[in-house]
C-alpha cells in the first residue's frame, strides 16, 4: 500500500533551538497513528509542520503524491484535504456553528450555500451536534465546541485528520464525548494522526503508537508492543511516569 | 402603590436626578435674572451675564446651529472617510514577507509596511492645526476650505483609526487565523472572513470615541477659515464684543454634543453587545 503521508528527515528549530531533529514517518490510508511523549518533545510541532502551520527548516513531506515543502506546491489546496483539530478548538467567534462548518466549503471549494449546509449538517450529525447548528459557539461547553471543531474539519471531506491534543483543554467530564466521536471516526476508516496524552485512547484506538522525546521518534509500534514491551529505556521511563 | 424615587430602577432614578438638576439650573438663572422675556426680546444686549447670554443664544441661535451642523458633518465624514483610509493603511502595515516570497515581493511588502508606519508617525506626531495650515495655505491644493477641512480631518483620523484597528487585529487570537488556514483558506480569505470582522467589532467603540474627539478637535479648522462651531462663535462674540457670554454658550453646546453622542454610542454598544471602549486618548 502506498502511504498517504511520507515524512523524511523533517527538521525544525525555533530561534536556533532544535525542536524536530530529523523525523521519518509514513502513514498508510486508514491508519490511526497516536503520537505520545512529554511536553516539549516536539509532537505538536511535528503535527503543525505537516500542514505547514509551522514552516519546516528541512526535510520533505509528501502528501497525496505531492511535495508540501516545495514552494511551487499549492499548500492551501492540500490543506483543504487535511483536517486539523486544535487543543483550544479555535471555532470562529464571528459565526454560528453552521457558519463555522460552511465558510471554508464555500470559500475554498466554491460550493453553493445549500450544498455546503447539507454537508455541514451531515458532519454535525456525525458528532451529535446537528441540533446546535444555529447556536453561537461561545454558548457551547468545551466538549461541544471540540465536537463542532471536528465537524468543521470533516465538512471539507479531508483525506486525513490531524488532532493536536484535542482533549487537553477539556474538563475531565467532557473528555469522553470527544474521544467517543474520535473512536467512531477511526472505526469509519478515517486516516488519523492524534497527538495525545490519553494513553487509554491510544491503546484502544491506535493502529500504531509513536513515542517522541527531545525532537526524535524514539520508538514506534503497535499499542500492545509499545505499552507492554517497550524496547527503549526512555519509552519505559515515560510510561512509568504516566502510570505513577 | 408608587415606589419612592429612591427605590426606583437606576435608569428611572437617573432621569429624576437629571430633571431635578435641570430645574435647579433654570431656577438659579431665574433668580439671577427674573426677566427672561425682556432679555431675549431686548433691542440691545443686556449688560448682565445671564441676560447677555440669553440674548446672544436667542438672537444668534441660527448661527450657532450652522456652526454645530458644520462641526458634526465634518467630524462624521472625517471619521467615516478616515476609517476607509485606515483600512488601507492597516492592510499595508500588516504586510510582512514570508520565506516563500520572491525578493521583489518581499521588498514591496517591507516598503508598504514602512510607508504605513511612517504615515501614522507623521499624522499622529504633528498637530492637526499645523496639518490644516500646511494643506490649505502651504500646498494650496484645494479651492474650497471646507473640502480641505474634510481632507485634513480624514487623513488625520485615519492615522488614529489605523492604530486602533491594528490593536483590534492583534487582539484576535492567532488560533482563529490558523484554523481558517488549516481549512485551506488563503491568507486574504482568512483575514476578511474570520479575523477582520472580529477586529472591527472590538475596535468600534474606540472608533466611536475618535468621532467624539473629532467634534472637539475640528475647532482647529477655524485656522483655515471654516465656520465650524468655534469659528462661528468668534464671529458672534465679535458682534457685540461680549466674549464671556458667547464662549460660555459654545462650551455648553460642545458639552451637550459630546455627552449626547457619547450616550448614543453607548446605547449602540449595548445593543450590539460590543466591549466597552478603552479610556479616550488625550487629544
Amino acid at each position: 500500500m502506498t502511504p498517504i503521508l511520507e515524512i523524511r528527515n523533517l527538521t525544525k528549530s525555533f530561534d536556533g533551538v532544535p525542536v524536530l531533529k530529523g523525523i521519518d514517518l509514513d502513514v498508510d490510508p486508514g491508519e490511526v497513528v497516536c503520537v505520545i511523549g512529554s511536553s516539549g518533545s516536539g509532537k505538536s510541532t511535528l503535527l503543525r509542520c505537516l500542514n505547514l502551520l509551522e514552516e519546516p527548516d528541512g526535510g520533505s513531506i509528501r502528501f497525496e503524491e505531492r511535495e508540501l515543502t516545495d514552494p511551487a506546491t499549492d499548500v492551501d489546496r492540500l490543506r483543504a484535504d487535511m483536517g486539523m483539530v486544535f487543543q483550544s478548538f479555535n471555532l470562529f467567534r464571528n459565526m454560528s456553528v453552521l457558519g463555522n462548518c460552511t465558510i471554508a466549503q464555500r470559500k475554498v471549494k466554491g460550493k453553493a450555500k445549500a450544498a455546503a449546509e447539507t454537508r455541514a449538517i451531515q458532519a454535525l450529525s456525525e458528532v451529535g451536534m446537528a441540533g446546535f447548528a444555529s447556536q453561537d459557539p461561545a454558548k457551547l461547553s468545551g466538549g461541544q465546541k471540540q465536537r463542532v471543531a471536528i465537524a468543521r474539519a470533516l465538512s471539507m471531506d479531508p483525506q486525513i485528520m490531524l488532532f493536536d491534543e484535542p482533549t487537553s483543554a477539556l474538563d475531565p467530564e467532557m473528555v469522553g464525548e470527544v474521544l467517543d466521536v474520535m473512536k467512531a471516526l477511526a472505526a469509519s476508516g478515517m486516516t488519523m494522526i492524534v497527538v495525545t496524552h490519553e494513553m487509554a485512547f491510544a491503546r484502544a484506538v491506535a493502529d500504531r503508537v509513536v513515542f517522541m522525546d527531545q525532537g526524535v521518534i524514539v520508538e514506534s509500534g503497535t499499542p500492545e508492543a509499545l505499552f507492554l514491551k517497550p524496547q527503549e529505556e526512555r519509552t519505559a521511563a515515560f510510561l512509568r511516569r504516566y502510570r505513577a | 402603590m408608587t415606589p419612592s424615587p429612591l427605590t426606583r430602577r437606576p435608569a428611572a432614578r437617573r432621569l429624576w436626578f437629571n430633571l431635578a438638576a435641570f430645574a435647579a439650573v433654570v431656577g438659579i438663572l431665574y433668580a439671577l435674572n427674573p426677566d427672561i422675556g425682556e432679555a431675549v426680546g431686548a433691542v440691545s444686549i443686556p449688560d448682565d451675564f445671564v441676560g447677555g447670554s440669553l440674548f446672544t443664544l436667542w438672537k444668534y441661535a441660527g448661527l450657532f446651529l450652522d456652526g454645530a451642523v458644520t462641526t458634526v458633518v465634518i467630524s462624521m465624514v472625517g471619521t467615516v472617510v478616515g476609517f476607509a483610509i485606515a483600512l488601507l493603511l492597516v492592510f499595508l502595515r500588516l504586510q510582512a514577507p514570508t520565506r516563500r516570497d520572491a525578493r521583489a515581493m518581499a521588498f514591496l511588502k517591507i516598503a508598504a509596511s514602512r510607508f504605513a508606519k511612517g504615515y501614522v508617525s507623521v499624522f499622529r506626531g504633528t498637530p492637526m492645526i499645523v496639518q490644516a495650515a500646511f494643506f490649505w495655505y502651504g500646498l494650496g491644493l484645494f479651492g474650497d476650505a471646507f473640502v480641505c477641512g474634510l481632507f485634513v480631518v480624514s487623513v488625520n483620523t485615519a492615522a488614529y483609526i489605523a492604530e486602533i484597528l491594528r490593536g483590534g487585529i492583534a487582539s484576535v487570537d492567532d488560533g482563529q487565523r490558523e484554523a481558517a488556514r488549516s481549512l485551506g483558506m488563503k491568507p486574504v480569505q482568512a483575514f476578511f472572513a474570520v479575523v477582520f470582522p472580529q477586529a472591527v467589532k472590538h475596535s468600534l467603540p474606540s472608533i466611536g470615541n475618535e468621532f467624539i474627539i473629532n467634534v472637539k478637535d475640528t475647532a482647529v479648522l477655524s485656522v483655515i477659515g471654516i465656520f465650524e462651531l468655534f469659528n462661528q462663535t468668534r464671529r458672534i462674540a465679535g458682534i457685540h464684543y461680549r466674549q464671556l457670554e458667547a464662549y460660555a454658550i459654545v462650551a455648553v453646546i460642545y458639552l451637550v454634543l459630546t455627552t449626547g453622542l457619547s450616550k448614543l454610542l453607548s446605547i449602540v454598544e449595548t445593543k450590539f453587545d460590543l466591549p466597552r471602549p478603552e479610556l479616550p486618548s488625550s487629544n
